[in-house]
């Protein structure tokens, strides 16, 4: 019954990615320095703090695995801003560039899925009660994960023209089954 | 990982998450569904805890196990389902029969 903590290795990796990222757009765009200071700061100030908070406490696993989070979407953002500076693999505006960030968002999703059935443990537990909560969190965790992969599959096959498309309606038809499966949930409850 | 492998190995652990899918569940609710003793069960809960794959809490007298899977978990666990699989993982609980054991 003890909470299983991420070694501190983890977030700090996260927050020392971010820092280094942030620092390299600082050198490729160094009239901006307070918006690359503050993207670089942002994660070891707002993880550090809460890490002394909570320091033995319970609920540091949850700021560990955030801090984690956190710092692999601000890396990526942070890659892809550098990639448009230095114009690497033609800039943000390239086939190349938009096809990477269309996988990478779907990426995004998969993870997130992935764990959302076991980190929102009581979640919604007060509100329909703790089966059909846990029967929700589990549909929520599988519609993300699929639709992050048909996201990913969409940008990396299709044309360029179709993948938006295809991919946000996948996304978006995802949100839909969620909407109607957590009204007939609390439908059923009244 | 290869704790939730080891977890998963096991045909009694399964059922316990299958059971576990419907909600949460005490112990003793857990326990009622198979005919291994206290003690087998006991040690089988102890395993799927520290896959994380359940969460215990006490209620008073009582401890509630409630599904802690990720999507993944489940997904490997269906697959173990399906193909009943059955691996080695130098896991005692894993390869003895749980299942024919008498209660004391």
């Amino acid at each position: 019954m003890t909470e299983r903590i991420t070694p501190i290795i983890y977030p700090l990796f996260a927050a020392l990615i971010v820092g280094a990222l942030a620092g390299f757009n600082w050198f490729l765009d160094p009239a901006d320095m307070v918006k690359w200071m503050i993207a670089g700061l942002i994660l070891p100030l707002g993880w550090g703090g809460y890490e002394i908070l909570l320091k033995g406490r319970p609920g540091l696993q949850r700021v560990r695995g955030s801090a984690i989070l956190a710092g692999s979407l601000l890396a990526i953002v942070l890659a892809f801003s550098a990639m448009d500076t230095a114009d690497i693999m033609g800039g943000a505006g390239s086939d190349m560039t938009k096809r990477a960030f269309g996988v990478m968002m779907g990426v995004v999703l998969i993870v997130i899925g992935n764990v959302m059935p076991k980190h929102l443990q009581p979640f919604m537990d007060n509100a329909v009660g703790a089966a059909k909560a846990q029967a929700m969190r589990r549909f929520a965790g599988w519609m993300f994960v699929l639709a992050g992969l048909g996201h990913a599959l969409a940008w990396l096959i299709l044309p360029i023209a179709q993948a938006n498309l295809v991919g946000m309606a996948v996304v978006a038809g995802a949100i839909v089954l969620l909407i109607v499966r957590w009204a007939l949930i609390t439908k059923g409850r009244q | 990982m290869s704790n939730v492998f080891k977890a998963l190995s096991d045909p009694t652990r399964r059922k316990v998450l299958e059971l576990l899918r419907q909600g949460p569940k005490t112990a003793g609710e857990l326990a009622a569904e198979f005919n291994v003793s206290k003690p087998t069960m006991s040690a089988h809960f102890a395993v799927l805890r520290e896959a994380d794959l359940v969460e215990a809490t006490r209620d008073g007298k009582s401890i509630v196990y409630r599904l802690k899977m990720s999507v993944l978990e489940d997904a490997l666990m269906g697959f173990a389902q399906v193909f009943g699989m059955k691996m080695e993982h130098g896991d005692t609980l894993g390869t003895e029969n749980t299942e024919g054991e008498e209660k004391p």
